[in-house]
């Protein structure tokens, strides 16, 4: 894959480094690339918290409205790969 | 719907459910929408973190407030003419408490202020409010859905005119509070301090997404914990009352839940029948244009 964002230029795929920040953010693994953020335990505090973390470690700087937009990791990811181009 | 059998069940339980009202699709479709739209609250009447009255901002929830279905079973209980007077977000994320029992007839507690009042001046014995739940996710016992007391709605275990030590004039926090009563402390409220509920006697409400449930607040309820990690429960209440019935009599502004409320921009929904009435503010258009609808 390549892409004009180097962070998100490595074999590490975005779905996988996003499921990993997700991990992160709600504190647990418990979801799939299908399951919506809100309804896995998220809600708009974590959500600022999420666009936080992507952009840290992304480096892809998304609104919050975008969370709502595309609330799962398989939407997510394809609107980080949208954004970075 | 049999309305011979939802009145039977209601006046002897005091509530009846769950029923549909939408598909499973429809439901988490709607769900979606309406998180969304909920981020934006330069349209909404009140300017706090509490949700109440979103279906003034939000034409997926103007709408719901006269789903035809919910209508029925309504009038089924209160008659043909019907007010919605409040609508609120009752989410409840993995990890929280559950929602201690409670009994509520006036909406007294949170303030002093009853915030319903009927007419003729005194509550009778039969109710003249219904909350209509209806979930948009699944709700079950380990994602926190409700419990009711069966019959419970015919005596008074808490009396909202005891003045708490908790909850007024409070900050709150949906997401963060330590209180089992949104910011409350609900037991304050006992007639008897020593008198607990019995949970063997308690029916769990456990339902799909897109059904309702139907009760009096004066049925005593409450709700089980989500002790899941991964399963957020999301509903939303639409409360009515029949015409006859005053909605926060001589208020312009009132303070609960950690939030300020300005009614300047406030008012019953007409959603059935007529109101011969007109003790009330009401409304006919929402802050987007929508126009509320009224059956019959």
């Amino acid at each position: 894959m390549t892409t004009a964002n180097p962070a998100l230029s490595t074999e590490y795929s975005v779905t996988d480094r996003l499921s990993s920040i997700w991990k992160q953010v709600l504190g647990h693994d418990s979801f799939g690339p299908d399951d919506s953020f809100f309804d896995v335990g998220g809600h708009s505090l974590i959500a600022n918290r999420l666009c936080l973390a992507i952009e840290e470690r992304l480096g892809v700087q998304l609104p919050v409205i975008d969370i709502f937009d595309h609330p799962t990791i398989k939407q997510l990811s394809a609107r980080i790969q949208q954004a970075s181009a | 719907m049999d309305r011979n059998q939802v009145r039977a069940d209601f006046f002897k339980n005091g509530f009846y459910g769950p029923f549909k009202v939408y598909d499973e699709a429809e439901a988490r479709d709607m769900l979606g929408i309406i998180r969304r739209q909920s981020q934006d609250v330069s349209k909404a009447i009140f300017q706090n973190d509490c949700n109440y009255d979103r279906h003034f901002d939000i034409d997926v929830l103007a709408k719901h407030i006269s789903n035809p279905i919910i209508a029925e079973h309504v009038k089924a209980i209160l008659g043909e003419n019907l007010l919605c007077w409040r609508t609120e977000y009752f989410p409840k994320f993995p990890g929280s408490k559950g929602t201690e029992w409670h009994q509520v007839e006036r909406f007294q507690y949170t303030t002093g202020n009853p915030q319903l009042q009927p007419m003729d001046g005194k509550p009778g014995d039969v109710p003249f409010e219904l909350t209509v739940w209806t979930t948009f996710t699944e709700s079950d016992i380990e994602n926190g859905c409700m419990k009711f007391l069966p019959g419970s709605h015919l005596r008074k275990y808490y009396d909202e005119s005891i003045v708490p030590k908790t909850g007024r004039g409070s900050s709150y926090s949906s997401i963060e509070s330590e209180t089992s009563f949104f910011g409350y402390n609900f037991s304050e409220f006992k007639v008897d301090p020593n008198w607990e509920p019995s949970e063997e006697d308690a029916v769990s409400m456990v339902m799909r997404p897109g059904q309702a449930v139907i009760f009096t607040a004066k049925c005593v309820h409450g709700s089980h914990p989500n002790t899941t990690k991964n399963r957020t429960r999301f509903a939303i209440t639409a409360r009515y009352v029949a015409p006859d019935v005053m909605v926060y009599p001589n208020q312009h502004e009132f303070n609960e839940h950690g939030g300020h409320f300005d009614l300047k921009q406030y008012g019953t929904v007409l959603v059935s029948g007529a109101d011969k009435f007109n003790v009330n503010r009401r409304r006919t258009e929402s802050n987007t244009g929508y126009q509320f609808s009224s059956q019959g």
